[in-house]
């Protein structure tokens, strides 16, 4: 005891350069996640009085319809998107990095830009792009034959609608990881290639994919957590309709919580929420290793 | 017809990279240019047939006055975006810094193990500690106050990772050598540290105000009065109206990305120097 209040007098400085990060995540992280812990153990809606359920609160989850379909939502939204997505990112990161493009940092400022949307507005934005009668997206589409698409009045074309917004708002940043990876990848191979005889997608399939695995996992898992968590978007573009076609796990949170005050369910809510998308990264991390 | 196989073996001609790219860049500029042109429109202009994306008759002076008269409190809701995201980007930039520091440039017992426990909590997501935080600022009556925005991220993983990252390249010799000439260790970090980060102060800067000028599900949770809302709240408290006024909304959508988007302009090369440092392990 004696030698350990020495040690930590000895290096006073250096635990006193820190010691803010262990204030406020005793306070604002500590706290809440014991208090949200004890918490999902009970039935309260914020008054004064509080009913122990045990794992009641649990049990029901598993029951509770717009929870599970939120989740199967997610993972429906999550293929409808990602891999398209993440796909498309690879392809446009290796043509904007051709030496030979002209105007390419504009192409990749264009391309990045919708990054800084916030996500209310992406949400709003996007319920004006594709309102049925007076959206802009049905009027380009009616200029090559297709007829009026109802996109936020259909279970099925809302699920394709919130796959297009999260696309275009997350295609740039996607992009910048890709062509980060790129130019980690030596030069050699590909001449090593050329002379073999490789093309241009062989290449690609070859050496450029493989060599950008690490970048790509990772952001597969920046993906799923984001698609686990999507709420403001898909709050103002469907608040989760038609029919809970759109509803996420974190919409149904946000809800139970503070649209129906029941603390202590949507409290249990988000500890399944983080458990599933803490072991969705783990099992891609770990699948990803596997396969290199 | 064209040998398509030696077409792939050669790999696609020029034209089609340009084809491919204006055809993703036109994608991405349409809503921007639906967005700008609905929020100059009249409101019988949105619904009149045939649609344009050019505006015939701009509308802007009334459709401002408009949403001052809809939203009296809007540059007001403005203001407190731009004290808020100002007063938590300093916030965090000095705890941050400081927090930094100590990691790259001390020793002491437990640093790799204290080091580990903040960039656990990058994996803890924002809405598993949702309810007991705004539990906590319910009860001491910070609710509609601009303390529960600025405060509990103060120290937030990503910054101390990154500005630990940074201040490891200094020359510990430098510091040394101003300790020799007995300057005090919060006087090394205010005199030398400092200055020499300014770059990396700089990305995080520009990374953090945006996230906080964007940032929505906690605000809408702890400000419920209009006039102590931010942007992000006050523009969807509008859309939630029956008539869905789309011309007032997209001009507050506009107006509030007026900032986001200079400052992105401006600052691009910090952006993706931040951007990527998780992705590829330096």
């Amino acid at each position: 005891m004696k030698a350990l209040i020495a040690a930590i007098k000895r290096h006073r400085t250096g635990y006193l350069f820190i010691s803010p990060f262990f204030v406020l995540f005793g306070a604002f992280m500590v706290y809440p996640l014991v208090s949200s812990l004890v918490l999902s153990f009970y039935s309260w809606g914020g008054g004064s009085v509080r009913t122990f359920v045990g794992f009641a609160n649990y049990g029901r989850l598993f029951r509770d319809a717009i929870f599970l379909k939120s989740l199967a939502n997610a993972g429906v939204l999550y293929l409808l998107y990602v891999p398209l997505m993440t796909f498309l990112a690879i392809v446009l990161a290796v043509l904007v990095n051709s030496a030979w493009l002209k105007l390419r940092s504009a192409f990749r400022t264009v391309i990045y830009i919708p990054n800084v949307v916030s996500l209310v507005v992406l949400g709003l934005l996007f319920s004006f792009v594709m309102n049925r009668s007076y959206g802009v997206l049905n009027m380009l589409l009616s200029y090559v034959g297709i007829g009026k698409v109802s996109w936020l009045g259909d279970p099925l074309a809302a699920k394709f609608a919130v796959a297009i917004m999260m696309i275009w708002r997350w295609l740039g940043v996607n992009m910048i990881y890709m062509l980060a990876g790129l130019q980690a990848i030596p030069s050699e191979l590909y001449e090593a290639a050329s002379v073999d005889g490789a093309g241009a997608l062989g290449r690609f399939f070859r050496i450029t994919i493989p060599m950008l695995k690490p970048v790509i996992v990772f952001a597969l898992i920046l993906s799923t957590i984001g698609t686990i968590g999507m709420f403001a978007e898909v709050q103002q573009l469907t608040d989760g309709g038609p029919m809970n076609s759109t509803v996420t796990p974190v919409l149904h949170l946000y809800n139970t919580g503070f649209r129906y005050f029941k603390f202590g369910y949507a409290s249990s809510m988000a500890y399944v929420i983080f458990i599933i998308a803490s072991a969705l990264s783990i099992a891609q991390l770990r699948i990803a290793r596997r396969f290199g | 017809m064209p040998n398509l196989a030696r077409l792939v073996q050669r790999g696609a001609p020029r034209w089609v990279t340009y084809l491919v790219v204006s055809v993703i860049c036109a994608a991405i500029l349409i809503p921007f240019a639906w967005m700008l042109s609905g929020g100059l429109k009249s409101r019988a202009e949105i619904f009149r047939l045939p649609l344009s994306i050019v505006p015939r008759e701009p509308n802007l002076a009334e459709n401002w006055q408009n949403l001052l008269q809809k939203r009296p409190y809007f540059l007001r809701n403005l203001g407190n975006s731009a004290l808020v995201a100002g007063a938590y980007t300093l916030g965090v930039l000095f705890f941050c810094s400081l927090i930094g520091y100590g990691f790259a440039k001390h020793e002491f017992p437990g640093r790799g193990l204290l080091f580990g426990v903040v960039l656990a909590t990058m994996m803890v997501p924002s809405q598993a500690t949702i309810i007991p935080l705004y539990l906590i600022f319910r009860k001491i009556g910070w609710m509609n106050t601009y303390w529960p925005l600025i405060i509990p991220g103060l120290a937030q993983a990503f910054g101390i990772f990154f500005m630990r990252q940074y201040i490891s390249t200094i020359p510990t010799d430098l510091l040394d050598s101003a300790r020799i000439d007995g300057a005090g260790e919060f006087r090394i970090y205010v005199r030398i540290v400092l200055p020499i980060i300014k770059p990396a102060l700089a990305t995080l800067g520009i990374i953090t105000f945006m996230t906080s000028w964007n940032s929505y599900f906690w605000p809408v949770i702890v400000l419920t009065q209009p006039k102590m809302q931010t942007l992000q709240v006050a523009v969807t408290n509008m859309a939630g109206a029956i008539r869905v006024p789309f011309e007032l909304i997209m001009l507050a959508c506009t107006i509030s990305l007026v900032i986001p988007i200079i400052i992105f302009l401006l600052f691009q090369r910090y952006f993706i120097q931040g951007l990527t440092v998780g992705s590829v392990k330096g």
